[in-house]
This record gives C-alpha cells, structure tokens and sequence, in this order.
C-alpha cells in the first residue's frame, strides 16, 4: 500500500466514524442538520477514499488486487456510491444512516486484523477470469450489503409502528421492502456469475486445487443457498414480512464471514505441492490448511 | 431611519377586532399608496392574514407611527384609541425579530403552518408593485424569507400538526410508500371513521370502501368520497383485497378477531395490514397486534401519536429559534452598517458646502490674491474641513458595530442638522 493510499484510508475512516456518530445523532436527538452534515461528511469521505485508489492505481502503477486493504476499500466505495444512489433516486430515505457505519467497519477490520493476501496480485492479474470471479463476487457481496441495510431499515420500522410511534426518519415498509428485493436480486445475479466463474476457472486451472475443505467455498454455498430461497418466497411464492428480512440478514452476515471470517491464503510455496501431481500448481487455499499440509510433506 | 411595526394578531386581539382591520387584497395597493404618498411613510408594507394585520414601515419612530394611526382611522375607519390595547408597536431588531417569527410559522395559530411564508412574500411583492417597498424593507422581508425557508429545511418545524385523521394518514404514510396504489376500507360509519377517510381521500388513496350494517348509510357515505358499498355480510371475505382499514361501529363486542386476520393474513402472503380502529368499545381484537405485519392503531394509540408531534414541535421550536437569532444578528449588522455609507457622504458634501460659502463670502475679500494664493486659501480649508472630520468618521465607523449604533448615527445627523439641508436641497432642486 503507497503512503498517500494508507494517508486517504485513514482520512475515509475519520469521515466514516464522525457520519456515523452524526447519523446516530440525528436519529435520536432528531436534528436534520446533522443528517445533512453526516451525508456531506460521508461524500467527502468516500471522495477521499477513491481518490486515494486512483493515486495507487495510477501514481504507484498497483493493481486493484495488490493490497486487501485495497479491495475493501473498492468494495466500500461501491457500496457507498451505490446506496447513496438509490437513496437519491428511491424512497428508502436515509439509507446512509446504514452505510455509513458499514463503511466505518468494512475500512476498519483489514486494519486492525489483517487478512494475508500475499502473492494475490500475481495470480489474479495472472489468470483475469479468477480476478473477474472475485470482482463480481465482491459487486454482489455490494448488493447483499444493500439489501441488509432496508432489511434492518424494515425490521426497525416495524418495530417503532408495532409500539404505536411515528418515526419519519426511516423509510415506509414497502419501500424499504421492495429495496430489500431488489438489491437481493442484484447481489444474488452478480454472486451467482461470480461463483460461475469461479468454477470454470478452478475446472480449467493449472495444477491442483487444494482446497477440498476450503471453508470459504463450503461458506458460500449456504450464502447463496439462503438468498436463493429468499428469492424464491418473495419473488415466485409471493411471501412479505419480517421472516423474510431476518433471511436477508443471515444471508449477509454469511457472505461476510465468507469474505472476511475465512483466512485468504495465495501461496506461493504451492508450486512446490502441486509439482508432484504433474501440473503447474495454483493454489488458494486457507492458512490452516497450508500449515496442514506443508507438516505432511 | 427606523423600521416599525403596527399591528395586531391572534394573540392580541380577538376575530371580531382582527376583522376590522383586514386589508382586503384588491385594496393593499391602493393601502400603501397611500401610506406612502399622503401619510409621510418611506417605505410601506401590509401584511394580512386572518390571523394578524401588521403594517411593516421605514421612517422616523414618531412620525412615522402617527402616519399610519392617522391611516388607520381616516381610511380604514379603525377606532385606533379605543383598539389601543390590542395594538403592538415594534421597532427595529423587533420588527425583525417578530417577521423572522411570522415567517418561520412559530407565531401561527397552528405552529408551523407553510400558508404564511406565501403570503409574506405576496405581501413583500405587493409593495414593491406599488412602490412602497425599497431598500430597507424589501431587504427585512427577503430576510425573512429565507429565515422561513430555512426554518423549514433545517428543522421539522413544518412537518405540521397532526390531528387524530393526519396521524392516521402519517402512519399509513410510514407503512405504505404509496398510497395511490392502496385500498382502504370505512367499516361503520361513525364521524371520527368518515373524517379520518376524508384525510384518507385527500391524500389520494386508490379506492375507498365502504361498508355498514345499514346498507343505506353505507350508500350516503360512499357516494359523498366517491367510494364503493361492499355488503356488511361480505367485507370479512374481501379483506385480503384490502390494505387499510377504519373501523368506526357502534357495535359492543369485536368485529374483527385475532383469528380472523391470521386467516386474512395467510392469503395476503403477509402484506402489510393498517388497522385504525377509532371505536369505543373498540373493533378490533388488540390481540391482532401479535400478527406479523398487522399493524392496529386504537384511538389512544393516535393519541399518543398527536401528543408525541405536539411535544417534538415545542423542541422544533426551540431550533426555529436559534435559526432565527442566526439570522437577526446578520441582520442588525447589515441594518446598522447601513447609515454609515449615507451619513459619511452627508457630512462631507456638508462640509463642502460650508466651503463653498465661505470661499464666496471671502473672496471679494481676497481679490488682491493671484491665482495661486487663492488654490492655497481653498486647499487650506479643504485640509482644515478633512482634519476635522476625521476623528468623528472614525468614530461614526465604530458606531455602526454598536448595539445602539443607530441612535448615535441619528445624533450625529441632528449635531450637523443634516437631514434639513438635504430636504432644504431637495426642495430647491428641481
């Protein structure tokens, strides 16, 4: 990561921690003024965070892939972008309230607990069809996102109307319902192309893959499964309510465990491992299982 | 030159004195035409609603006041002595104070209330058509617009009073994103059910049912909202096609279950059900609240919602406020700065002017000057003029950044009797 890169993240997370606090506040103390103020400081944020981005893509010649702190950030910016989108173009008022904390949390887990991601930049820019699996696995892990977000929006709302108050701070129901459905759809498309491109470049990749009991690809399966079957009862089965949100929620925070819970390990001693099998060897596979294997040889 | 304020209002006078002083529209031009021209105001302005009468004026305080009792008596026939004491009179930051509140709403009847930022802006555009409104007052009242506008986007101010049919309608607004593509259905037909779905109507529901033990009733009611008659018998199997409901029976047990709308609930696939149930003895079986996505308010319950609004608007209130005292210190900066420029210009042309009529009075004195002593003599008392009139503009500089700036800027007017010569000026000039 370039200096002027980790000087822009760090200025992102300021800005995201203060729209969050402000957001929190106009919320509870019902000053509109620090809403405005928090989606300014969220915008700025984010602006700071992409321009930041672009310095490391352009100034230091880095690719999207080198660093994870990178790719989070990638995957925050779109989230912001597109949810401050739809914010502006729907009637899911004050979906940033959600975001904002996202954003804050997203940016700040790579850096206090640091996922490996050593020789990842090789690889991916090595073989496109695996960096395009992971950039539109990360788009839909964008709309999962969303989708949490109105289905949190949901359930809150229900609850302030089940105790008989009127909160005009959150969006109606069904807007907030039909966003949910939407960004579900969105997510679950891009994480479904994504997988797709995933296994054709695992069935055609050089070497052998290792990573039989690679949790992150066991973790993905019942991710894809709960969206799938929210799609169903909403979509053809016609069901609404808070079940379906709490879904939606589930389903979310499994995507996230998949991303962030799961160790990333692209390692470069793998060659070694796979040579016996007589193919040029790639691997991706957990550190556990690396440590695992590399105690068997 | 003062800003005043005559007026009355709500709070002040009752309707039968407020209705003495009404300004009909077609008659504000001819008003403060008159103001302005036969009563000696500078500037004019006339701000009337059914609620206040206010006379927005620029002059001098006493003058000016009496200008517009006389007014008020020759041609709007007003008793103004035995109407004293419903009369307020206001100056100045006041007079600032008091429209930035009128803008904003906070002296309405109903708090918050938009209907009045229009009429002070008409009222404002109405005077500047005839004339009676220039600098000073087109100034205050383009203020006081932005106070409003402000007030109204910065805080929740304008979200408006709710009654127990508008909190209805808020809520179905919380729970329905649009409510031009729901359903509502008017069980019974009692006065507090009719008006809530006259509120329903308003805010431009799809199509509005209509159902009552007397089929008659239930007729009258559909046709004045321009509803449809469901069947008493029937409404129960209908309900599903239904998203709001208000229930208003005189009926003495429940009319609709818990276990009737789990049924409903199932063939609605669990889309959102609004139950308002303004009957006592109520409706509906609160036990329905335990239904996900069933969501029964009872009269108290709207209550709790009105008097929630009510409460939040007495904080709103409290941000108007501070929106406001923003905006009047901008403004009595700007207002007492503003007879510096004018003044400073007065005395040097006073100056001048004394020059002049010394240098005429002394020259047939002087004629054994040449030319170049003559120059000195006026450079002299050009530099003499300069020097003296240094210290009091420095100090007519510091005057405008004081709270009472404006009654010294006027003291220093009266000291060089400026205003006569400049009206001396004016009436030689033609």
């Amino acid at each position: 990561m370039t200096t002027a890169c980790a000087v822009t993240l760090g200025i992102a997370l300021l800005c995201y921690f203060i729209a969050t606090l402000l957001y929190q506040g106009a919320f509870l103390l019902r000053r509109n003024t620090w809403e405005r103020w928090a989606r300014k400081v969220l915008l700025t944020g984010t602006g700071v965070l992409a321009a930041g981005i672009g310095m490391h893509f352009i100034m230091a010649g880095l690719s999207p892939f080198s660093d994870v702190l990178v790719v989070v950030s990638l995957v925050v910016i779109s989230l912001l972008v597109i949810g401050l989108l739809a914010e502006r173009r729907t009637r899911v008022r004050n979906l940033s309230s959600m975001l904002a904390p996202m954003g804050f949390f997203g940016l700040l887990y790579p850096v206090l607990l640091p996922i490996r991601f050593a020789e990842a930049e090789s690889i991916l820019v090595q073989f496109p069809l695996l960096g395009l699996h992971v950039l539109v696995c990360l788009l839909g892990l964008v709309g999962f996102a969303l989708a949490c977000c109105t289905a949190v929006a949901y359930l809150v709302q229900v609850q302030f109307l089940k105790k008989g108050r009127l909160n005009s701070y959150l969006p109606a129901l069904d807007a907030a319902a039909s966003a949910t459905y939407h960004f579900a759809a969105a997510g679950f498309s891009l994480f479904t192309l994504g997988l797709g491109m995933g296994l054709i470049w695992f069935f055609g990749a050089p070497g052998e893959y290792l990573g039989g009991s690679d949790l992150k690809i066991w973790m993905a399966l019942p991710c894809w499964a709960v969206f799938a079957l929210y799609l169903y009862l909403r979509g053809v089965d016609g069901q609404h309510g808070s079940r379906l949100k709490w879904l939606v929620i589930v389903g979310f925070l499994l995507s996230l465990f998949n991303l962030l819970g799961v160790r990333h390990n692209f390692d470069p001693n793998a060659a070694s491992l796979g040579a016996g099998q007589g193919k040029e060897a790639l691997v991706l596979l957990p550190q556990a299982d690396v440590d695992a294997r590399m105690r068997l040889v | 030159m003062h800003i005043l304020t005559l007026g009355l209002n709500h709070k002040t006078a009752p309707v039968e004195v407020r209705e003495k002083l009404a300004f009909l529209e077609t008659a504000q031009q001819s008003a403060l035409e008159q103001l302005v021209q036969r009563y000696g105001l500078r500037e004019a302005a006339i701000l009337s609603t059914c609620n206040r009468s206010e006379i927005y004026m620029a002059g001098e305080t006493t003058a000016t006041v009496q200008g517009a009792q006389r007014f008020l008596a020759e041609v709007q026939g007003v008793d103004v002595q035995a109407l004293q004491p419903h009369f307020y009179e206001l100056s100045d930051g006041d007079v600032a104070q008091h429209l930035f509140s009128v803008a904003c709403g906070i002296d309405s009847l109903v708090i918050g209330e938009s209907q009045i930022l229009k009429q002070v802006r008409e009222a404002l555009e109405l005077a500047q058509a005839s004339g009676a409104a220039r600098h000073l007052l087109n100034e205050l009242f383009q203020r006081s617009l932005r106070v409003g506008k402000r007030a109204r986007t910065e805080t929740d101010i304008g979200r408006g009073q709710l009654s127990i049919g508008t909190a209805a309608v808020e809520l179905a607004g919380q729970i329905f994103d649009r409510l031009e593509e729901r359903r509502a259905l008017l069980l019974g037909a009692g006065e507090m059910g009719e008006l809530t779905a006259q509120y329903l109507v308003d805010s431009g529901i799809a199509e509005l049912w209509v159902t009552n033990r007397t089929q008659a009733r239930a007729e009258e009611v559909a046709r004045r909202f321009g509803g449809s008659v469901v069947p008493f018998a029937d409404f129960a199997a209908r309900l599903e096609e239904i998203d709001i409901i208000i229930s208003s029976t005189a009926a003495p047990g429940f009319v609709l279950g818990a276990e009737d709308l789990r049924q409903v609930m199932q063939r609605r696939r669990g889309r959102p059900l609004f139950l308002i149930d303004i009957a006592v003895p109520r409706d509906i079986d609160p036990q329905v609240r335990r239904l996900d996505n069933v969501f029964l308010f009872d009269i108290d319950d709207l209550e709790q919602v009105v008097a929630s609004n009510r409460q939040d608007r007495e904080q709103e209130i409290d941000k108007v406020r501070k929106v406001i005292d923003e905006e009047l210190r901008d403004f009595l900066h700007w207002f007492k700065a503003r007879g510096t420029g004018p003044l400073v210009r007065d005395l040097h042309r006073h100056a001048e002017d004394l020059r002049q009529v010394e240098l005429e009075r002394w020259m047939g004195k002087l004629e054994h000057l040449s030319e170049q002593d003559r120059h000195t003599v006026e450079a002299l008392l050009q530099g003499y003029a300069n020097k003296l009139l240094h210290q009091p503009l420095v100090q007519i500089r510091a005057f405008a950044n004081e709270d009472e700036g404006h009654t010294r800027l006027d003291t220093v007017r009266r000291l060089f009797d400026l205003d006569s010569g400049a009206q001396d000026k004016k009436q030689v000039e033609p």
